[in-house]
């Protein structure tokens, strides 16, 4: 588990199925570039023929309306101590109040913002180093690659849990830290990826015409491969905000993550605990909650993927 | 072959001797100073300038990680700053109990894994497949401590047939103990089965797309034959390299099982640690735990060397 499950079944479906023909021989669209290196992205309405995709949006959507609308639905402070300790739900506190008195509801709303927050942050740092030691790699080849995979290699085989631990530990808990320390333990696996699509679109006519051209190295790294081989990337970036959550949120729970009394569902988890067996709602919101924004999160990029094959 | 182990061996050494700079440079050089964090701010200055005499913290970075990695080979990591007793001995006993942990929960996963992987793939896109692969997403959707606290709420609350905690009690009896394994063991377990059956399900359905299964088909062999002998045993190549090289995922989940079901083993072990600052048997608990990691994977290389001799290694 962890955030980040380095060696995952996932992006190597990615890169074949983006990568090479289908079945019937045809290039998926995203392949397909003019010649000044733009891509189409796939239609948005291509992603949402497929249900699966529309659901996990429609999940999405529903928390990031609860995160910005977080101040108006609860009338509670998420931090505040207001009523007495360990109420079963009422009409005052749906969800009741915790072992420090403060309301379960509210937590569990403001902390959506932690998650919608920190985790696609994380993925976004993650995947710009990932993206750009990952184009460096694959498109300079000869040494250079060698030294970057070999030193991918040695930290993918680093349980990923033990990097967040180990870091968390020396550089102190905090919402920054987590962001840096996840993105720090995506970004070897996001360099391989990136590597494997360069090294397939390096043999590319329209890579043979630019370096014909004369264009710069990074001209020809930044806006001509690039954009297209972004398409994979933005799949795979979809399922690791999911394991971004799961790595805030086990942070969290091992108290690690951001510091109390900010609300964050890991925290809730770790905190609700001791009195799953009188009140399991304390546990049970929060570990719901955090999952089905991974759902959510996996049926989107499925949709995308499937998307991006049909057309 | 014997050319292929030797140079696995050899990427294994220095994958853990770069792996433990790394360990060493975040634990002890990092941090300002790692006395004043094991201490506690409210420490006096003498007790601080005390402890880093005792650790040796005065003396330059390189020569106290030759030191320190000296005396990992020979198996010595040092005393816990916070425990006062020797690491290796406090990481011998919960390695033991952890290993019992994953082993088990490996036992569970791997025959369920597989199996569910290998009935969704054959049957892709029937209402079967549907359902296996939407439990499986849901399974890798949900990390351990989610599943967990899920598990403890049917089985241990409402169902009340599972103790919910794992605390060894000597006491107890044989049964008394592997009931209070169920739990953390399933929980492991589901985390990856949920993984092993989508990876599962994908090598299967593109074996039963195959040519040769095609072929096999139109010869008349019958449909389940043609699964057992020959769909199978290339299906099933893919998830076996898989699951070894998801054992540093699996270590995260064994710290979270054990953090959650309060079962002493080395995965607590290092996050006490953590929470203590307690530098040596952090550093010591990483290390044995990597190692494990590492030791798995190049176990998976050769499993695979065995497994198919197409594979030629550069």
């Amino acid at each position: 588990m962890m955030g980040d499950s380095s060696n995952n079944a996932l992006p190597s479906e990615i890169s074949r199925t983006s990568a090479s023909r289908d079945q019937q021989g045809r290039c998926p669209r995203w392949k397909v570039v003019s010649l000044s290196g733009a891509r189409l992205p796939p239609m948005i309405s291509d992603i949402f023929r497929s249900k699966s995709a529309a659901f996990g949006l429609a999940i999405l959507l529903f928390w990031v309306f609860i995160a910005l609308a977080a101040p108006l639905i609860c009338t509670y402070s998420p931090t505040e101590m207001p009523s007495s300790r360990l109420q079963w739900p009422s009409r005052e506190h749906w969800l009741g109040t915790d072992h420090l008195g403060r309301d379960v509801m509210s937590r569990l709303f403001w902390g959506t913002r932690t998650v919608l927050l920190l985790a696609p942050l994380a993925t976004l740092l993650g995947v710009l180093g990932g993206a750009s030691l990952g184009l460096i790699s694959g498109y300079s080849g000869g040494r250079v690659d060698m030294l970057i995979m070999r030193g991918c290699d040695i930290l993918l085989s680093f349980p990923m849990l033990l990097i967040y631990i180990l870091i968390i530990t020396s550089i102190g808990a905090s919402a920054l830290n987590v962001v840096i320390s996840i993105s720090l333990g995506a970004v070897p696996s996001i360099t391989r990826i990136v590597r494997s699509l360069v090294l397939q679109a390096r043999t590319q006519d329209y890579v043979s015409a630019a370096r014909l051209r004369g264009e710069r190295r990074w001209y020809i790294l930044v806006r001509e491969i690039f954009p297209n081989v972004s398409g994979p990337i933005i799949v795979d970036a979809c399922i690791r905000v999911g394991y971004a959550v799961m790595a805030i949120g086990s942070l969290g729970f091992l108290g690690l993550g951001i510091p109390p009394p900010a609300p964050d569902w890991g925290g809730m988890i770790n905190e609700g605990r001791a009195w799953i067996f009188r009140m399991p709602w304390i546990v049970l919101a929060p570990a719901t909650a955090l999952s089905s924004v991974v759902v959510a999160l996996n049926m989107l990029s499925d949709g995308i993927k499937e998307a991006a094959q049909q057309r | 072959m014997l050319r292929f182990l030797l140079t696995r061996m050899a990427t294994m050494l220095v994958t853990m001797f770069v792996i433990s700079i790394l360990v060493f440079v975040i634990a002890e050089v990092v941090p300002v100073d790692p006395a004043r964090s094991a201490l506690g701010r409210w420490a006096t200055e003498q007790a601080v300038a005390a402890l880093r005499e005792e650790l040796g913290l005065n003396r330059p970075a390189w020569v106290r990680y030759g030191d320190w990695i000296l005396g990992c080979l020979r198996g010595d990591f040092g005393i816990s700053i916070h425990l006062r007793r020797p690491v290796r001995d406090l990481i011998v006993v919960r390695l033991k109990r952890s290993l019992l942990l994953a082993s088990v929960g490996f036992c569970f996963m791997i025959p369920l894994g597989l199996a569910l992987g290998c009935l969704a793939g054959v049957a892709e896109g029937k209402p079967l497949d549907r359902i296996i692969s939407l439990t499986s997403s849901l399974m890798v959707s949900s990390p351990a401590f989610v599943s967990g606290v899920y598990l403890i709420v049917i089985f241990s609350l409402w169902l009340g047939w599972l103790p919910g905690a794992s605390m060894p009690d000597p006491e107890a009896s044989a049964f008394e103990v592997s009931r209070k394994l169920i739990l953390p063991i399933l929980t492991l377990a589901l985390d990856e089965i949920g993984y092993l059956a989508r990876f599962t399900r994908v090598s299967m359905a593109e074996v039963m797309r195959s040519d040769y299964i095609r072929t096999a088909v139109l010869k008349g062999i019958p449909r389940t034959k043609v699964i057992w002998r020959h769909a199978l045993r290339n299906a099933l190549i893919a998830p076996f390299t898989a699951i070894m090289l998801h054992v540093n995922w699996l270590i995260g989940g064994v710290v979270v099982v054990e953090v959650l079901f309060n079962y002493p083993g080395l995965g607590r072990l290092l996050l006490d640690a953590a929470m203590r600052n307690d530098v040596t048997l952090l550093e010591g608990a990483t290390l044995v735990l990597t190692f494990v990691a590492v030791a798995s994977q190049v176990l998976a290389d050769i499993g695979v060397f065995f497994l198919n001799p197409r594979i030629r290694f550069e």
